[in-house]
């Protein structure tokens, strides 16, 4: 019976250290928890504004699709983009070469069309990202295999962006609901929703029919 | 019978506040070095910048925006220049292709030249910044107060300097990543002034 209630007070002394360490870690060591979505444009050296209105992404927006990334994305270097013309002459005199940018150009199959050019559907386009293949600082990356909704604008050289970074990002789940990869107040009325709630949404921006999505 | 229950309820609350313990990689906050084992620094004791080149609604704030560091931090020193001989230039993205609410961008370039921005992996393993620029975006800040304005400008001289945006969107700070976070302060904050002590 002593040996039981000297074991009990063991016990309880042990499980108290244990508790007061837990709970000062919790409060007291604020970066280790967050619940925050990661995204990896918050991780560029970039400053954002909200993007409050779905609309402000959907202007710009030539083609919105559903499918999936076929592969994990290749790093491609191109011709970086200078503010000014003082500046790209200053920079050629500093570092004695041309700037360049990367960028990770990923092939996306489109399975439907929901908005644009209704020819491209069953068939490959590049999708092109800020930042290397293989890392998310830039934008969130194409996840390979995932099905996914996204909101693109048409660049010069025919490839995509996704309009607004994440903000036009959506995986699709398999219960027809979508997950933005963005923090954008814009996305929050479609997380966890049905992606005809958004598709309804656009079809009233874009002034256009698009069937719901089965 | 009373043993049992106090042991039951004990490890119970025990194993709860034990999980705060552990790490987890779906929530583990990432920083810079973290993310890329890269010390970003500024190479040179004085923040040389030149601000002829920003026009529109950001005409004449670059002063305001580098010299908030100067003034809240012992450690840096900023101070104008002439285009020529500037180390930092604030400019308007006039050629620049923002994206939709992008508002400023920083360019910080090693010895070699290598954008930060643009390829990580090529960076110098140093950290080592020896030239930057700032965008600001031409299409934003018709609408947004001096005070942000100034509070946007010194958040990419930050990264200049080497700092990054805080892991939670709710710690007060000038280099929260965006100007909607509850976080984001339009001064320079105690976490950044700890931020510059670490890197000089």
């Amino acid at each position: 019976m002593k040996k039981n209630k000297l074991f009990l007070k063991i016990f309880i002394c042990l499980a108290t250290v244990i508790t007061m360490a837990g709970a000062y870690s919790v409060f007291n060591n604020p970066v280790s928890v967050s619940s925050e979505k990661y995204v990896g444009s918050e991780h560029y050296y970039f400053m954002k504004a909200d993007i409050a209105d779905i609309n402000e992404i959907l202007k710009d927006a030539d083609l919105i699709v559903i499918g999936q990334a076929i592969d994990t994305g290749e790093t491609v270097t191109s011709s970086g983009a200078y503010a000014s013309d003082a500046l790209k002459e200053k920079y050629r005199e500093k570092f004695n070469k041309e700037l360049t940018s990367s960028f990770t150009n990923t092939t996306f199959n489109v399975e439907k069309v929901m908005y644009g050019d209704k020819s491209i559907a069953e068939s490959n386009i590049v999708i092109r990202q800020y930042g290397e293949a293989g890392s998310d600082i830039g934008e969130t990356k194409l996840e390979k295999n995932q099905k996914m909704l996204l909101i693109l604008k048409e660049t010069p050289d025919g490839r995509y962006k996704i309009s607004g970074l994440e903000a036009g990002a959506y995986d699709v789940a398999e219960n027809d609901k979508i997950i933005s990869h963005s923090n954008d107040t814009a996305t929050k009325p479609y997380e966890n929703k049905s992606i005809n709630k958004l598709l309804k949404d656009i079809a009233e921006f874009k002034d256009t029919t698009i069937e719901d999505y089965q | 019978m009373k043993n049992k229950v106090s042991i039951t309820i004990t490890t119970l609350l025990s194993l709860t506040l034990f999980i705060g313990l552990l790490p987890s990689n779906a929530t583990y906050a990432r920083t810079l070095e973290d993310v890329t084992g890269i010390p970003i620094h500024f190479a040179y004791d004085e923040v040389d910048y030149n601000q002829d080149y920003l026009n529109g609604n950001w005409s004449g704030l670059g002063d305001n925006g580098a010299e908030m560091w100067d003034t809240a931090c012992s450690e840096v020193i900023c101070n104008e220049v002439s285009f020529s001989t500037s180390n930092l230039d604030i400019v308007t993205g006039d050629n620049y292709d923002f994206e939709t609410g992008v508002i400023g961008v920083t360019n910080i370039f090693d010895s070699d030249g290598t954008n930060f921005n643009d390829s990580v992996s090529n960076f110098d393993e140093s950290g080592e910044t020896v030239y930057a620029s700032i965008y600001l975006n031409p299409d934003m800040g018709s609408s947004y107060s001096t005070t942000l304005k100034k509070a946007i400008i010194c958040h990419e001289v930050g990264h200049v300097l080497g700092l990054y945006h805080p892991a939670s969107s709710s710690t007060s700070s000038i280099m929260s990543s965006s100007i909607n976070n509850s976080g984001f302060k339009t001064s320079i904050q105690q976490y950044d002034k700890d931020d510059i002590s670490d890197i000089y």
